[in-house]
């Protein structure tokens, strides 16, 4: 389980890199045809665009098992450390209701878009709302894992604030389930 | 009722740490429900259309520029220039950390990444000459705030498609702003050596072979700008092609000329590149859905009829916003403060007739004002951070600068001119 766990973020990171290394080509090699040869890539706009947004939700599952989207915690640190635990326990379920009405959402828009085709390429366009269905699970899975945890008292007492970009910037994020013996929830860094 | 929900929900679920972009995601489901929208559908498609935007690809291809230009040694050769020319005057490492944080903002639009790489390359260097450390940790702070008004900056891209405001005449309208901002903390600089009693010590004045040397190492790493200016001026190439422009040159230059970075590296830079982009992305996307659904309720609407009186006199009208601005973003970050405020504002100040440009510039410099204030001020801790300072004695180091800055603003404020003349005057 582990090591599948490992392999999908594993991909995940290589599709990343691949995705924002074709928008790079795509789009300068766009600008350099259109001064030098007067010509263009027909796709790179749409393709570039898609790439652009497998990065952001792609990533996003990568950062939130990172726990690197950014919170404010000048209130939560001021609670005592049970206040802490509350805040933390309600914020994890909180953010469970968007994740899964964009579940429901996307997965509706995936079927209702499976036979559009987009204008250029003609990919379907399920497939670009397959992106939010694939984000969602990963999510909604990665929230679960910390929210269980969380419940078993297997968390870190310093994983319990929320990152804000000064903490992002030093590289002093504190993933949920360090030292938990979880991988889910835990940092890429720290394991992967 | 509406700006009751709208505010108890974000303000909420912030306060008891739900990260900025799910608490606005919250906000969402909440005017959904308020207004009698509740469909799932309608998060899905804004979210994923929020994220599938030409324009908004320019946040990347800037975060990997600046990834490249601090990993590939284009920084350091900035900063080298700028002590071959002002190293020797007395508090010359101050003038330094000034001109090359002007220098650095016109290369990577962030500040958080300026400021690391600032703090970490003059701080050292600032003590070792005798200057008192959290002056000096408050200079670099300062400077680093430049970044987000001079082009390019990730600031202004945000607040273009949030707004609907040309990007590349806020690039164009922020230069001047930005360059006043250098020269008001040069000036607070120079007021706050002459009244110090530190023993400082001056850089050897170099020679004009030397100078000639750092210049024409540095030169690869001084064209970006000229490059992304020039191009932009002359329409040459959109901010987002700007921005991918502005990647490909630095891993050239870093990898090409410098050779201080080796193609293997790569691979860790677009991965924290990919990961600093979807953070970013994913607020963004989640703030669209949520500027849908206050255009829906006509939030901004209900803020006109609060600002009625105001509407008569923009120069009024402007310091309170301002004011308001302060006030948010010291508790806020940018990007978030940015995309909350934006869709409501923007229907306020084009009612009074306020330019949304001008508007704009003001609204990031006033921003990029408060990552220098406490308690959440983003620049501030990193670097405290970096530099191994208390927040409170970097606070007091801070505030001569963080006055001279404020000084730029109210003079904006009250002379609109100063930003609308040279900004015409470039887009002509």
């Amino acid at each position: 389980m582990h090591r599948a766990i490992r392999a999908y973020f594993g991909a995940l990171k290589a599709i990343l890199v691949v995705s924002l290394g074709l928008m790079v080509v795509l789009v300068f090699g766009n600008v350099l045809l259109r001064y030098l040869f007067n010509a263009g890539i027909t796709v790179a706009d749409e393709l570039s665009r898609f790439c652009f947004v497998l990065v952001t939700f792609l990533g996003a599952i990568l950062t939130i098992r990172e726990r690197a989207h950014l919170g404010v915690d000048s209130v939560v640190k001021r609670l005592s450390p049970a206040g802490r635990r509350v805040c933390f326990g309600v914020a994890q379920v909180l953010m469970m209701i968007p994740i899964a009405l964009f579940l429901q959402g996307s997965w509706e828009q995936m079927q209702i878009n499976m036979s559009v085709r987009s204008p250029v390429i003609g990919y379907s366009m399920g497939l670009f709302y397959g992106i939010g269905v694939v984000f969602s699970v990963s999510v909604l899975l990665i929230l679960a894992s910390v929210l269980w945890r969380f419940l078993a008292g297997r968390l870190d007492e310093k994983a319990l604030a929320p990152a804000t970009e000064a903490s992002a910037a030093q590289g002093t994020l504190q993933p949920p389930l360090a030292g938990a013996g979880g991988v889910i929830g835990m940092a890429g860094k720290e394991r992967a | 009722m509406t700006i009751g929900l709208f505010l108890g929900t974000l303000l909420g679920t912030m306060a008891i740490g739900v990260p900025i972009a799910f608490a606005l995601l919250l906000c969402a489901v909440a005017l959904m429900w308020h207004l009698d929208l509740f469909d799932a559908q309608i998060i899905a498609q804004n979210i994923l259309n929020g994220a599938d935007s030409f324009a908004l690809m320019a946040v990347p291809f800037f975060l990997l520029a600046g990834e490249i230009m601090n990993a590939g040694g284009l920084s350091k050769r900035i900063v080298r220039i700028a002590l071959a020319l002002v190293g020797h005057i007395r508090g010359g490492l101050g003038y330094v950390t000034i001109m090359a944080g002007c220098v650095l903002a016109a290369l990577s639009g962030s500040a958080v990444a300026d400021a690391a790489a600032l703090a970490a390359l003059m701080v050292p260097m600032m003590t070792r000459a005798g200057h008192d450390k959290p002056t000096s940790a408050g200079l670099v702070a300062a400077a680093s705030c430049i970044a987000p008004v001079i082009p390019p900056s990730i600031g202004l891209i945000v607040f273009g498609v949030a707004g609907g405001v040309s990007i590349t005449k806020l690039f164009l309208a922020g230069i001047v702003p930005g360059l006043m901002l250098g020269l008001a903390l040069a000036a607070a600089w120079w007021f706050v050596v002459r009244n110090s009693e530190d023993q400082m010590q001056t850089q050897a004045r170099v020679g004009a072979r030397e100078r000639l040397r750092a210049l024409a190492e540095g030169f690869w790493a001084l064209m970006l700008p000229v490059i992304i200016i020039v191009g932009l001026r002359m329409g040459v190439f959109t901010p987002t092609e700007a921005a991918v422009v502005a990647a490909v040159y630095s891993l050239f230059v870093a990898v090409c000329i410098y050779r201080e970075l080796a193609i293997k590296d790569l691979y860790a830079i677009f991965l924290d590149t990919a990961r600093a982009t979807s953070i970013v992305m994913f607020l963004i996307a989640a703030a669209l859905v949520v500027a849908w659904l206050v255009n829906i309720a006509d939030l901004p609407g209900m803020v006109v009829d609060l600002v009625e009186p105001f509407m008569d006199h923009p120069t009024l009208l402007m310091l309170a916003i301002m004011l308001l601005i302060v006030a948010i973003c010291t508790c806020m970050d940018m990007i978030p403060a940015i995309l909350i405020l934006t869709p409501v504002l923007i229907p306020v100040i084009k009612e009074a007739g306020i330019d949304p440009v001008y508007f704009g510039v003001l609204f990031i410099l006033n921003c990029s004002i408060s990552l220098i204030t406490p308690p959440v001020g983003s620049v501030l801790n990193v670097v405290a951070g970096s530099s191994k300072t208390s927040i409170e004695a970097l606070v007091k180091g801070v505030w001569p600068f963080l006055l001279a800055m404020l000084c730029v603003l109210f003079l904006l404020v009250l002379f609109p001119s100063l930003v609308m003349v040279p900004a015409n005057w470039f887009s002509r």
